[in-house]
């Protein structure tokens, strides 16, 4: 019997668990890695932890694996239904949980960053090539190009170099004065993040002396069958064209929707931070009163605030279920949300010095890279239909049918809707996330029915 | 300030601009209201079968009539709407199953109908390779197909404003009221007045009929679909069975679509379908019990739309008995795909010169009312 069931085994998802046994909850965590730490600590107890928040993480790891409940791991979470009801596979066979309480702890993805040629091999993430340097320590042969903008940005450059990769050269995209304009911030951003800001300071010197682009407005990878070239503009106008073999891009990340929004949250848009969120209470309670959400799949705040963020989620399911008085709730949250406070106005200063850029969409980029979908087909179809959204159209131009079920292209799509009708992006709406939320075979589907 | 036609249309799913594209067509001015945009519900969610396979007698008449249009549909619309005539066939998987097939096959030709024909497991085996070993034989219709519901929509939204329909989406319908002739439909702060109406609002045209004074009783239907990954050519033919609830086909993309009848959880208040996993299953299986070899593919999407579901479960396509000048056309039971291009002509011909060519009396709405109004069998037209 799961009182709670908790998705995700990262920093919020592992803090949460841990807190919710201690407070006498039943818990089951389920996540898709074979091992717990989520992505930001993936594989984190098989490689040597750097410095004190991958020490922290390791930590957390090990007492998750004591103390934090039932534990599936390799496990998806492919649908999730009122009540709630929530499908999983684990090892080809599906199975439903139904616990009282979903706390959801999915993360953050990165931010989509569209731009012709953006689908040829030879460009991938910044994010998913730090995944296989940490897990696989996979260190690419050839000098990569960096382009974009933000903190992971900085990290992942220095882990490849002290990883013994090499990099061609870095293309900011970040808006010139960006980092001037965050000074202001920066008094408020110090108690939380001064380590971070001495680290991000360190990684930003030891590119010193890369070659770099700045003020860089557009891009687009060049190629017949894969990446040869990149071409790009500076806001100055400059243009140039640079050879490339490898070129990671990113623009920061955001909140990782598909659960919430298969679960029927509601979400609102973060304008600072450019992206829809779920709204939660202060508690973490979704606006379905059996899920709460914890971590950077609420809002962007990196792993130590999902830590704290995950404890407090526990505080609330369980004065949710009676086992805390209202009083010893706010009485044991009250640090927590001065954690959180000043973990938020860390964040402020992080999100002046690296905005989102949401560079321009020109009309060649193919959008939807699962149904080849250009944004110029999608612009078409919206123009002159105010009552297309992006469930509309996904059936007129076939963008966000794909495999992906939308996760490279939802939030552009979301843009390209505002653009078009002139309307917010929270008014603009995003996809409709159906089942199977993660990949499912029609015989894992059906051996649901063989169980039952 | 109230706009005025020869026609009103509610509704702009595929029947409702199939029957506004065959008013415009005969000199008819149409205003079309759709509530929210162009295919939102039943018909941008069909699995788009173009089958007269098993169908109910009432409905057959206009079904061939339908499918001799399909054949043609480029000259209709400007598209071939990606129609293709593959077949579709009912699956026997017992000597039981098949003689339940025969004697549908025998009670046809009495009536003169000969489109259905038994085949045996040989032929079975010859058109379906992939269908498992234990089927028996079957039943065919070698005219029936598929079309691709993306590009039907768009094909008939583009013919239909092209003959001069005016298209509204946005425009949810709240009041109707008739005098001295004329139909005034209100939806917000718009008003549009036509002596014509044409209800074809799908899963809530119960609703429209209430308030044009027909009390129609429909219940709501919110069949699954699965979507695969793509896979090289697979299956041509439309497959179902007599014993499990499975459709089963593949697309031009290279999807395989499987439905069968599992229905979502729906609200028609909020428009919305949830997906039931537990029911899905069954679908699921069903598909893996008839095709062995596709467990290991991937499911690439699910869904579900709203459609209205009649007591008999056959369409409900006539003008009102009761109301003068009105046309339902509803309660498609998720099967009223095949139908679109037939109803419309004959939407358009019972409005304007009060007959239709083909018999459609077997779908007229007064089978499901409580009370039909005295006088008005001039309704009851005939072909």
């Amino acid at each position: 019997m799961t009182d709670v069931l908790v998705i995700g085994a990262g920093p919020a998802g592992m803090s949460a668990a841990l807190d919710l046994q201690q407070r006498g909850l039943a818990v089951t965590v389920v996540d898709d890695l074979p091992s717990p730490g989520g992505r930001i600590f993936a594989a984190i107890e098989s490689r040597e932890a750097h410095g004190g928040e991958e020490r922290t993480g390791a930590d957390l790891a090990a007492r998750f694996r004591k103390d934090g409940g039932t534990y599936l791991p390799a496990t998806e979470v492919w649908q999730i239904e009122v009540g709630p009801r929530v499908f999983v596979t684990q090892s080809g066979k599906a199975r439903i949980l139904k616990p009282r309480f979903v706390l959801m702890a999915t993360g953050a993805q990165e931010r989509p960053m569209p731009f012709p040629g953006w689908q040829l091999p030879g460009v991938m993430t910044i994010g998913g090539a730090q995944i296989l340097l940490k897990t696989a320590r996979q260190i690419p042969a050839d000098p990569v190009w960096l382009a974009g903008s933000g903190p992971l940005l900085l990290l992942y450059a220095h882990q490849l170099i002290s990883a013994g990769g090499a990099i061609a050269g870095v293309l900011d995209t970040t808006p010139t004065g960006s980092v001037a304009a965050a000074a202001k911030f920066l008094p408020g951003a110090v108690p939380y993040g001064w380590r971070d800001l001495a680290r991000g300071l360190a990684w930003w010197v030891g590119l010193a002396s890369t070659r770099t682009i700045r003020g860089v407005t557009a891009l687009e990878a060049v190629g017949s069958d894969r990446l040869e070239s990149i071409r790009y503009t500076t806001r100055s106008g400059d243009t140039g064209e640079v050879p490339a073999k490898l070129l990671l891009v990113h623009d920061g990340v955001v909140p990782s929707l598909h659960s919430t929004m298969a679960a029927g949250c509601a979400h609102q848009w973060n304008d600072a931070q450019r992206c829809l969120e779920p709204i939660v209470d202060r508690f973490g309670r979704s606006s379905v009163p059996e899920i709460f959400v914890a971590g950077d799949g609420a809002t962007i705040a990196g792993a130590r605030a999902a830590i704290v963020s995950g404890k407090l989620a526990a505080i609330g399911i369980a004065h949710a279920d009676g086992k805390v008085s209202a009083q010893d709730a706010e009485v044991a949250v009250a640090p927590l949300r001065r954690k959180l406070a000043s973990a938020a106005r860390f964040r402020r200063f992080v999100d002046q010095a690296y905005p989102p850029v949401e560079m321009a969409i020109p009309d060649a980029t193919m959008l939807c890279r699962c149904e080849e979908a250009t944004a110029g087909q999608i612009r078409s179809a919206l123009t002159g239909r105010p009552h297309l959204g992006a469930d509309g159209v996904k059936l007129a131009t076939r963008a966000g049918m794909g495999p992906c079920q939308g996760r490279q292209c939802g939030a552009s799509l979301n843009r390209l809707i505002a653009e078009v009708h002139g309307v917010g992006r929270e008014e603009a709406g995003f996809l409709r996330i159906r089942a199977p939320l993660k990949p499912l075979t029609l015989g894992e589907l059906a051996s649901l029915d063989e169980a039952s | 300030m109230i706009e005025t036609a020869d026609a009103i249309v509610i509704g702009g799913g595929l029947h409702g601009l199939s029957a506004a594209l065959q008013l415009a067509r005969r000199g008819v001015s149409v205003i079309l209201a759709e509530r929210s945009r162009i295919g939102r519900h039943a018909s941008g969610s069909s699995a788009a079968g173009v089958r007269t396979l098993n169908r109910g007698r009432a409905e057959l008449p206009i079904a061939l009539r339908s499918m001799e249009m399909w054949h043609d549909i480029e000259s209709l619309v400007g598209d071939n709407c990606g129609f293709h005539a593959d077949g579709q066939i009912k699956v026997a998987e017992s000597d039981a199953e098949l003689d339940i097939l025969r004697a549908r096959v025998d009670g046809l030709r009495q009536d003169g109908f000969t489109h259905e024909e038994i085949i045996d497991a040989d032929e079975l085996r010859e058109l379906v390779p992939a269908l498992a070993r234990h089927c028996v034989g079957g039943l065919i219709v070698r005219r029936d197909g598929a079309a691709d519901p993306h590009r039907t929509l768009p094909a008939f939204l583009r013919s239909a404003l092209a003959a001069g329909v005016t298209v509204h989406e946005g425009v949810g319908v709240e009041g109707l009221s008739h005098r001295q002739g004329t139909w005034r439909v209100a939806a917000g702060d718009r008003a549009f007045e036509a002596p014509l109406l044409v209800n074809a609002a799908g899963a809530w045209a119960s609703g429209i009929a209430a308030m044009a004074g027909d009390e129609i009783p429909l219940e709501t239907k919110a069949s699954m679909m699965i979507v695969t990954e793509r896979i090289a050519p697979f299956v041509r033919p439309t497959v179902s069975t007599v014993g499990r609830k499975l459709s089963f086909k593949q697309s031009s993309q290279g999807t395989l679509l499987i439905g069968g009848g599992q229905q979502a959880r729906h609200d028609l208040e909020s428009e919305t379908t949830e997906i039931d996993a537990e029911r899905l299953a069954r679908q699921a299986a069903a598909a893996v019990a008839m095709f062995p070899g596709i467990a290991r593919l991937r499911i690439v999407r699910t869904w579900a739309g709203l459609d209205g579901l009649s007591a008999d479960h056959m369409a409900v396509a006539g003008l009102s008995p009761s109301a003068p000048g009105l046309m339902h056309l509803l309660g498609f039971s998720g099967h009223g795909f095949q139908l679109v291009p037939a109803l419309g002509v004959a939407t358009a011909e019972l409005l304007l010169e009060g007959r239709s060519s083909v018999d459609i009396c077997g779908l007229a709405p007064q089978r499901l009312m409580h009370e039909v109004s005295v006088g008005s069998t001039h309704a009851l037209a005939n072909g």
